[in-house]
């Protein structure tokens, strides 16, 4: 990291005033610390305390100072149009990860909106979403206020999940503040029978370990009806199919994590939601060789050896090669990881049939032939810049040929997701 | 208080015989005197002469019938048929006013009844008239943002500029308008003001209601400021000015505004291919690598050089949907003004150059004389305060030069009528398309 000139310590200094000094190590331009301090100043302002406004601002400088990330030391992050609580243990949502919620959000108001005004109104039968590692619940808290207002009828089933009991206690947290400050309409209670129906739920639950979340996905439409995930009443129709399955996992490589980490996310966030841990890498090829190890299912044990930093998403695609989501969104580190990703998906050829078909892709249209599936990575910047869409080759095919994907989003933004949408399902954008 | 500084006698005597005076009494002429109902002469000028051309159509139609100037007849019977009325009831008025008159008492009672009815409806239907004929802007059913951009001149424009910003929000508050601030940066020194300003470099407000374009379009201009400023330490008044843009707006999520963006003929159509977007984007993975703060918004529209910045709010989102509104309005009314050019350019022979560009000082706050004065309609008032906290005074403003664009408007479009018709004279055909 380049030095500061000590001139940019005194100019802060003058300019803005002595917690600049505290801040510009940290945030290293002044335009950037001047942001920060106005933003401190803000939050101090909008929240009354006994303790002096100054006294206070200097406290919370200190803190950023010494490398807290701001979202800790202000205790919330803005995220679309949320303010998401942050407690140190659970990771910050970062923008990205709004980006493409917002998008995500569009294509599923625009596909049901257009398809419900061909066919007869079902909206009796829920949307119903999970989101794996949720974290501080972000990206379901979003999805919910978003698609709450865009369709007001629409019955909706949100459930987050999280292995961490801090993260689902600040999910919960999460889910009252931003109802207490009016932004989204209360989800209903499980015996109101009132329409439309929306049930926002958190589970506390290992992804890997199929006792405790194959209750949670194996009913979507009666899942929520109780809130400890181990009693799955199949008294509701179990018919219901999950229309999306959303993740952001941990996702980098413990080389990684020391080398293109930024300090602040290296000393102050948890590495659970960051670092897939060895052990589970062990864990999870045990349960493969277990599980998926038949005679027939040979081309998937090829696909088995895998980085240690992509192991959620096999276990991921493993979830979604049984409960078959309409459409599943998973978040990654960049593009090398989203090709490894789709290489998986492209590898397995029960993922294949389900997700990519016979793999027509033209350039221009969203909809090549109506129902075709897509297998598709997003960038960084979707929103404002979704008719940026170019054509990727990828390599790994099950008989060893080239593939060709769409990439979306402006050219210069990292991959960030891999979407994936089933055959037979129809996205309008 | 008086209106004016006072003068004496002789002074005032000689200014008269030597114009100037005059001259100022002229200016003020086409905002002061308003004859029939309200209208401005302008209108009912141009309102007989169409009722002049259309009778001289109907006698052509009835020799002989010709689909274009059918068509030109039917255009324009609206306003003869709301001028002929009006006349109707300003003949009624006059026989009313003659009845007054006269001797019989009981007559008199009856006209005098009947007198404040007329009147009224008189004043209904020079608004009709003047809605037929007076051409609508494009964007006037719009909200509006207005931008406020502090000139050269260091300290003091940026003072002003805050004072300015808090005038509009004032003035907001008084009308009812709603108002919110899309974006008041804080210039980097932080010197105060007069009255607790602080100065600024730029400041954004956002006007929400319908219409709010065409009740600030006259806010446009250079606003220019006289006065001792706080940072002077020997008295002297200096002069500085702050811009302030007014760009029409879309209404949050309206579907109507969707549409447009997405209308490749419509002035807010913006291709997102043409737009640079700068973020902190180029250093490291982004995702769960980083946990950056940085969430300003740089937006470039490659073709027309338009550069947007946003980093008033922590969420990078909405200072991306800022940053693409204001964006979209700048764009917007770049062509349009582009478009009124091309209107100029037709019609200049005919008008000369009255109209008002953006780098024109359009009104001057002057704190020694307690004044504030229009240069457009020359409308003087004095009680600066009341102006500065967007009270009645400014109302008062902002209302004559309402009429003065009016009157403007008018006036171009029938000098560009003019000018029309003297090219199809000319003899070439092409009609081009007029700006209004």
């Amino acid at each position: 990291m380049p030095r500061i000139k000590p001139q940019l310590f005194w100019q802060g200094r003058k300019k803005l005033g002595l917690n600049a000094a505290k801040l510009l190590p940290v945030c290293r331009t002044l335009e950037s610390t001047a942001n920060e301090l106005r933003w401190i100043k803000q939050h101090v302002a909008e929240t009354p305390s006994i303790i002096p406004f100054g006294a206070r601002v200097w406290k919370l400088c200190d803190r950023r100072g010494k490398g807290l990330p701001l979202a800790y030391v202000l205790g919330n992050q803005p995220f679309g149009d949320l303010e998401i609580k942050c407690q140190p243990g659970v990771l910050i949502p970062r923008t990205e990860t709004e980006s493409y919620t917002i998008h995500l959000s569009n294509i599923l108001r625009h596909s049901l909106s257009s398809s419900k005004s061909e066919s007869d109104p079902d909206q009796h039968q829920p949307l119903n979403i999970i989101d794996l590692c949720t974290g501080t619940g972000c990206i379901p808290l979003l999805l919910y206020s978003q698609l709450s207002r865009s369709l007001p009828l629409q019955s909706l089933n949100i459930v987050g999940v999280d292995i961490s009991q801090k993260a689902i206690n600040l999910s919960r947290q999460n889910l009252h503040h931003n109802l207490h400050a009016h932004r989204f309409p209360r989800p209903s209670s499980p015996r109101d029978k009132s329409h439309p129906q929306r049930l926002l739920h958190f589970h506390k639950a290992d992804i890997f370990s199929p006792t405790s979340l194959d209750p949670i996905l194996s009913t979507p439409s009666s899942s929520s009806t109780s809130s400890s995930s181990s009693s799955s009443s199949s008294s509701s129709t179990g018919t219901g199919e999950w229309d999306l399955l959303t993740s952001n996992p941990p996702y980098i490589s413990p080389s990684g994590f020391a080398l293109s980490t930024s300090r602040s996310v290296r000393n102050w966030e948890p590495k659970l939601a960051l670092v897939p841990p060895v052990e589970r890498v062990d864990l999870h090829q045990k349960h493969f060789y277990d599980h998926w190890y038949y005679p027939d299912n040979e081309i998937l044990l090829q696909t088995v050896e895998y980085q240690e930093e992509d192991v959620f998403y096999a276990r991921l695609l493993e979830i979604a090669r049984t409960y078959r989501p309409k459409r599943v969104l998973m978040e990654v580190g960049d593009m090398e990881q989203a090709k490894r990703v789709v290489g998986m998906v492209l590898g397995d050829g029960k993922l294949r049939g389900l997700y990519f078909g016979n793999g027509e892709v033209t350039r221009g249209g969203n909809e090549r032939g109506a129902g075709a599936g897509a297998v598709q990575i997003w960038r960084d910047d979707l929103v404002g810049f979704e008719g940026y869409e170019e054509i990727m080759e990828v390599g790994v095919g099950v008989d060893g040929q080239k593939q060709i994907i769409v990439v979306k989003g402006h050219p210069e933004g990292h991959g960030r997701s891999v979407y994936l949408r089933r055959v037979g399902v129809v996205d309008d954008v | 208080m008086l209106a004016a500084p006072w003068l004496c006698r002789s002074c005032a005597h000689s200014l008269r015989r030597s114009g100037v005076f005059v001259s100022l009494q002229l200016r003020k002429a086409s905002t002061a005197s308003q004859p029939l109902a309200g209208l401005p002469p302008v209108l009912l000028d141009r309102a007989r002469k169409l009722a002049a051309e259309h009778k001289q159509l109907t006698k052509q139609l009835e020799s002989e019938y010709e689909p274009t100037a059918a068509k030109r007849a039917g255009e324009i019977s609206k306003v003869v048929a709301a001028l002929q009325e009006l006349d109707k009831a300003k003949a009624a008025l006059d026989e009313l006013n003659g009845l007054l008159e006269s001797d019989d008492a009981e007559l008199r009672q009856l006209a005098n009844d009947d007198l404040d009815a007329t009147k009224k409806h008189l004043e209904t239907l020079g608004l009709n008239l003047s809605a037929t004929l007076t051409p609508k802007h494009p964007f006037a059913d719009m909200p509006c943002l207005i931008e406020l951009h502090p000139g050269p001149g260091g300290t003091e424009g940026r003072h002003f500029a805050d004072t300015l910003f808090r005038m509009y929000q004032r003035y907001c508050e008084n009308k009812g308008y709603s108002a919110r601030v899309i974006s008041y940066q804080e210039a980097e020194d932080r010197t105060p003001g007069l009255d607790g300003e602080v100065p600024i470099s730029e400041a954004i407000l956002e006007v929400t209601d319908p219409g709010a374009f065409a009740a600030f379009r006259g806010e446009a201009g250079m606003h220019r400021v006289q006065r001792i400023p706080a940072t002077e330490k020997q008295g002297r008044t200096h002069t500085s000015a702050v811009a302030v843009w007014v760009l029409p707006s879309f209404p949050e999520n309206s579907t109507d505004a969707e549409n447009d963006f997405n209308n490749p003929e419509s002035d807010f159509y913006v291709d997102p291919t043409e737009v640079k977007s700068e973020k902190m984007r180029a250093s490291g993975a982004g995702g769960q690598h980083v946990n950056k703060t940085e969430s300003a918004i740089r937006l470039t529209h490659i073709p027309t050089g338009i550069q947007v910045s946003m980093q008033d709010s922590r969420s990078q989102q909405q200072n991306r949907e800022r940053a693409w509104r204001l964006l979209r309005s700048r764009i917007a009314s770049l062509r349009r003004e582009q478009r009124e050019a091309q209107a100029k350019d037709l019609r200049d022979s005919v008008l000369s150059q009255s109209q008002m560009s953006r780098g024109d000082k359009i009104r001057t706050y002057n704190y020694q004389q307690d004044r504030c004065t229009d240069h457009r309609s020359g409308l003087d008032v004095h009680n600066l305060p009341n102006v500065l906290q967007g009270g009645e005074v400014l109302d008062k403003v902002i209302n004559s030069v309402q009429s003065w664009l009016t009157a403007m408007d008018i006036r171009n479009l029938i000098a560009q009528e003019e000018a029309q018709a003297r090219g199809a004279v000319g003899g070439s055909d092409k009609k081009k398309k007029g700006g209004k």
